[in-house]
């Protein structure tokens, strides 16, 4: 889950890394009290979690009261609906010398944490280090040992850091180390700190990621889920994992992301655009139930879906027990668009119900059942666009 | 022979008293699994499917000759039991258990590479070779023996393939699901490292999907195997920055799409199926 630049910097000031002094504008009433706390200049930046802050106008300079007022105005009327900006970072504006980047992500490849480091700041640095590789230091991390003080110095010196500020650069390495661990970060990110003329630094700007599965060991974040649009956010609430990718005609209930996203594949292939995707690994009976409410829920509210899709192999979820969600999901409602199944089981999965029951079952209830997966594919996107 | 688990596992649950711990247990009990014993702390002496269960692995591996361990353990409790497996000199080490946080399995593979243990997982269906040992919970009663081997990053893809490779009367030296998360245990290389090693296998099944570079790491190795590779990598219409339910799949900046990973695997000369019935051929003609 990404965090705002205000609640990265709050951690990084907990933690001791130095930030300018700020104070977050919720409304136009609170622009002079932050004014005269924080003193002029001042920075203002929207707390918002796209990225291209600055191409964007969202990110200003005010020189004082009336020019902060504007400006915040400006920015707050900027977005509307769902984009809206609820808060404004006024900082103080630092000046510096020089700008470096800092940050501490995973190396998925050698599975453990790096630190990148850059002696330019501000940069994007995925770009810099596509265009210009050797501008890019990095060291690993060894999980169970963490980050050494003495390791930071060499790459301070890298990045052209010398005198006393290398070792205010590997005291703020090894604390942003600190934080990317203590909060189960997958990135941690200062882009960029300032070093000013009095040899002084300051995180300009902080980036943070924390890994969704260690949220719950950080009851202090609020706002779960924030990066899920509304009907994946209700989705969740009910223990669903759903994924919008509207717009789209065939609406689709499969299981596990690698799979599906073979059959989404497949269904473009065959000319139709999946709607969504619902998740059919769910721990009960009721939770199935759940997500095929959901989906027929979808195909009632959103016109551009034409029918449905259900997949789901069995070789030890009971096939009794889907048929029973199915139905139950199916007993108070009709589903408005057909619906295309191909369900298969076997072993363990047909000790209580036989496969041929269940396609009985299934045609009962007005669904499409096939065998072959390429043809309940194909005919779902063939419904999908016939109607 | 076959990779990593075979007639010689002699395989521990950690969890076995739990719900799902038992009946996976019987499901692979029923697929010819040895499971030596159950470790389930404060359970230690009673019996679970008459399988014995201590309170710690140390006392099952001390009994029992125990060299490997499945994990049916809740996610925040996973690191805790992978160290004492580890420590406890087990060397293969699966974490079937989803929403591990991820700073845990990093440490449990620090950990594990120290040990020199392998972990599968988390995330996992596990592996299998059929008619030798199930370890997990992927189709066995279903699969026959063969020669193919079959490394894949998603579960379920795994599990389908398996399937459409059965119908198709195709049988499988071993077939293990590496995890879905951000981070494994192993990567598709370690893995295409032991199919080239192991007499059964003659060719090999690699299953990739959009994000991380994991596949074309795997392609430099490929270049200098013997054995024939056939890929599949799923993905190549989803859209970037959208995030398809594994914490792994997602193209961010241009890197990890599909359409890299195709090409980089077809110039290692892996042979690339765009979905299951061409898989399925290419593996028919290859063989």
């Amino acid at each position: 889950m990404l965090l705002y630049e205000y609640e990265g910097k709050r951690i990084f000031s907990q933690a001791g890394i130095p930030v300018p002094n700020f104070v977050l504008i919720k409304s136009l009433d609170e622009v002079q009290g932050g004014g005269e706390k924080i003193g002029y200049p001042v920075v203002l930046k929207a707390q918002v979690l796209r990225g291209g802050r600055g191409k964007a106008g969202l990110i200003q300079t005010a020189g004082d009261l009336s020019e902060a007022q504007s400006k915040i105005e400006a920015i707050f009327q900027s977005e509307q609906g769902e984009d809206r900006i609820e808060r404004i970072l006024m900082e103080q504006k630092i000046e510096g010398l020089q700008e470096v980047y800092l940050g501490v992500t995973i190396d998925r490849l050698a599975k453990r944490p790096i630190l990148v480091v850059c002696g330019e700041g501000g940069i994007d640095i995925e770009e810099v280090s596509a265009k210009s590789p050797e501008k890019i230091f990095s060291l690993h991390v060894r999980p169970l040992q963490g980050l050494r003080l003495y390791e930071t110095v060499d790459l301070a010196k890298k990045i052209g850091i010398r005198g006393k500020m290398i070792s205010t650069i590997g005291d703020i390495l090894v604390t942003l180390y600190r934080v990317f661990e203590a909060y189960d970060a997958e990135l941690t990110e200062i882009n960029p700190l300032m070093i000013t003329s009095d040899n002084r630094v300051y995180a300009l700007d902080s980036k943070m990621i924390i890994n969704d599965d260690a949220l719950y060991r950080h009851p202090d974040i609020g706002e779960r889920y924030r990066s899920l649009n509304p009907l994946e956010k209700e989705a969740k609430s009910m223990g669903l994992t759903y994924v919008d990718l509207q717009p789209g005609n065939v609406a689709l209930i499969s299981s596990g992301a690698g799979y599906t996203m073979m059959v989404l594949d497949l269904i473009r292939s065959f000319g139709g655009e999946p709607a969504n995707f619902m998740d059919s690994i769910v721990d009960s009976r009721e939770r199935m139930q759940k997500a095929v409410e959901f989906t027929i829920k979808r195909a009632k509210e959103d016109p551009q879906i034409r029918s449905i899709l259900m997949l789901k192999t069995m070789s030890y979820t009971p096939l009794d027990q889907m048929m029973g969600a199915i139905k139950d999901a199916m007993r108070g409602q009709q589903s408005p668009v057909p619906m295309v199944s191909c369900l298969r089981a076997t072993g363990n999965a047909i000790r209580n119900m036989t496969m041929e029951e269940a396609e009985r079952q299934l045609k009962e209830l007005g669904i499409r059942q096939y065998s072959s997966l390429r043809d309940a594919v194909k005919a779902a996107v063939d419904l999908a666009k016939e109607r | 022979m076959s990779i990593l688990v075979g007639k010689e596992t002699r395989l521990i649950v950690q969890g076995i008293t739990g719900n799902w711990g038992q009946r996976q247990t019987l499901n692979m009990l029923e697929n010819r699994t040895c499971i030596v014993a159950g470790v389930s702390p404060g359970r230690g002496g009673t019996e679970v499917l008459g399988i014995p269960v201590y309170d710690t692995v140390t006392e099952a591996v001390r009994y029992h000759q125990a060299n490997a361990s499945i994990l049916y353990i809740p996610a925040p409790a996973v690191k805790e039991a992978a160290f004492e497996a580890i420590e406890s000199g087990i060397k293969l080490v699966v974490i079937i258990t989803e929403y591990v946080p991820l700073h845990d399995t990093m440490k449990i593979i620090d950990l594990a590479t120290q040990l020199d243990a392998w972990v599968i997982g988390p995330n996992t269906p596990g592996i299998v070779s059929p008619g030798k040992a199930l370890v997990g919970f992927l189709p066995a009663a279903t699969v026959q023996p063969g020669g193919i081997g079959i490394v894949s990053r998603s579960g379920t893809l795994a599990i389908e393939t398996l399937r459409f490779l059965s119908e198709n009367s195709i049988g499988i030296a071993t077939c293990c699901g590496i995890g879905g998360d951000l981070v494994s245990g192993k990567s598709h290389i370690d893995y295409l490292k032991l199919f080239e090693k192991d007499e059964q296998t003659r060719v090999v099944v690699l299953l990739g999907e959009i994000g991380g570079n994991m596949e074309e790491a795997a392609s430099e190795y490929i270049q200098r195997m013997n054995k024939p590779v056939i890929s599949m990598i799923v993905g190549r219409t989803a859209p970037p920055g959208k995030r398809m339910g594994h914490a792994g799949a997602i193209i961010s900046q241009g890197s990890g799409s599909a359409v890299h990973k195709i090409e980089v695997l077809k110039r290692a000369g892996a042979k690339v199926a765009g979905d299951f019935w061409h898989l399925v051929k290419l593996v028919q003609e290859i063989q």
